[in-house]
């Protein structure tokens, strides 16, 4: 079971505070975050593996502290961004998964075999030697998840992994990583369906963390400010 | 691998050393293309590889008919299209994994100079993946100039297409620190 935990934690950019956040502790396997577009979302993604730093406070995953120790952090973490162009290294799918476990000190073979394992269970086994950039956005997508689950991450976080997709391939994505993908799921959305199906839903707004609960109920609040 | 290296090395070098009339560097040529069709590529693949090298050719001709004789110029040419086609069949039959452990061994000895080997490997293996990129950046720009009823042109290009390349470097290097790349 993951945890995620953050104390008296702030983000400055200039000087400006975007994201504080006082004390939040989070266990669920599946956390939406939900909020308006500036909100600090991705603020907040970012912070659980370092690729933000808070200015003050502590960020726990794991009970790992992300500033003190960033490669451990960045290793137990899968990051999906909404872009899938972004997140290719390698030329063809099956390199680029095996990009993934470089360093993991595995054979060739079996490299070859766990990256074979993990297009495979995204339904691009087929494609292996294919060039990644000819994929369709969906396909890059789930190019983008076998990377990332191939290293078997304890947390994936996912920052609007369906914003550049069509509903079909929408579903596929938010299925696949829901299923859980991991022991912890981080899925940033702005498709309150999705939201709907997370065990927990966490509300931004305008850097401050406004609830915390069932999606069911912080989605009927965040709702209630449009109407 | 390594000695499939080795060979194209040593072949090119000889290339640039004996290929010095018409008539070898033809056969060169021919004996290029030939294999070509030998790991299975079609006429049509291989006129249009040829015709990838357009610009090359022309860069590298047009001086030397300027200041040689016309005979040696296309012998020179010749010779460099050969070698070109050696290397890219050199490319098309190893796996882009092995080309990079070849450069890291290759980049060994610049680790003495704080280089590290692995961070030149990830460069050569992104440049690789960037031009497949830079085409669906130039078609995609096409597209949006035609949609606004403009006529592409090739100038026209290169501001977007440096803009997009720029935006992409910046998400792309916030993507490989999150696959837990050391730079
Ligand atoms: N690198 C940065 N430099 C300056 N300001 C930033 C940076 N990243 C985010 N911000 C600011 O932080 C705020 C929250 O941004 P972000 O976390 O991206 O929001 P969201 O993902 O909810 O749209 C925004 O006001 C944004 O302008
Ligand atoms: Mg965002």
């Amino acid at each position: 079971m993951g945890s995620i935990t953050l104390k008296d934690v702030e983000v400055q950019f200039d000087g400006k505070t975007v994201l504080a956040i006082d004390d939040l502790s989070l266990t669920a396997n599946t956390i939406a975050v939900i909020g308006a577009n500036g909100s600090g979302k991705s603020t907040f993604a970012r912070l659980l593996n370092g690729l933000a730093k808070p200015s003050t406070g502590q960020v726990l995953v794991n009970e790992i502290d992300v500033v003190t120790e960033p490669k451990r952090a960045v290793s137990q973490a899968g990051f999906i961004f909404s872009n899938p162009d972004v997140q290719i290294v390698m030329p063809t799918l099956i390199e680029d998964v095996e990009f993934s476990l470089r360093s993991v000190g595995l054979s060739k073979a079996e490299q070859n075999a766990q990256a074979m394992a993990a297009l495979d269970a995204v339904g691009l086994k087929h494609l292996a030697d294919a060039p990644a950039q000819s994929l369709s956005s969906g396909q890059k997508q789930l190019l983008a998840i076998a990377a990332i689950t191939v290293r078997k991450p304890s947390l994936v976080i996912a920052d609007e992994p369906t914003a550049l997709l069509d509903l079909g391939n929408a579903k596929q994505i938010a299925q696949l990583l829901l299923s859980p993908v991991a022991d912890q799921v981080v899925l940033v959305t702005h498709d309150m369906k999705l939201a709907g199906l997370c065990e927990v839903a966490v509300h931004f707004d305008q850097g401050r963390l406004v609830s915390v609960g069932a999606p069911k109920d912080v989605i009927a609040r965040y709702e209630k400010m449009f109407a | 691998m390594a000695i499939k290296f080795a060979a194209l090395v040593l072949g090119l070098l000889a290339i640039s050393i004996f290929a010095k009339d018409v008539t070898s560097v033809l056969s060169i040529l021919l004996f290029a293309i030939l294999s070509f069709t030998l790991i299975g590529t079609n006429a049509k693949q291989i006129f249009s590889m040829l015709w990838s090298l357009k610009l090359v050719v022309l860069l590298v001709l047009l001086p030397q008919l300027l200041f040689m004789d016309w005979s040696l110029a296309l012998v020179n040419v010749t010779r460099l299209v050969a070698c070109i086609l050696f290397a890219m069949l050199f490319t098309s039959t190893t796996r882009n994994q092995e080309i990079l452990e070849l450069v890291e061994l290759l980049a060994k000895p610049l680790k003495a100079l704080g280089i590290r080997p692995n961070t030149i490997a990830l460069l050569v293996a992104m440049a690789l993946n960037s031009i497949a990129l830079l085409n669906k950046f130039v078609a995609d720009i096409r597209e949006a100039q035609l949609a606004r009823g403009m006529k592409p042109k090739l100038h026209l290009l290169v501001l977007p297409v440096l803009v997009l390349s720029l935006k992409h470097a910046d998400d792309h290097a916030e993507a490989l620190l999150a696959r837990g790349v050391e730079v």
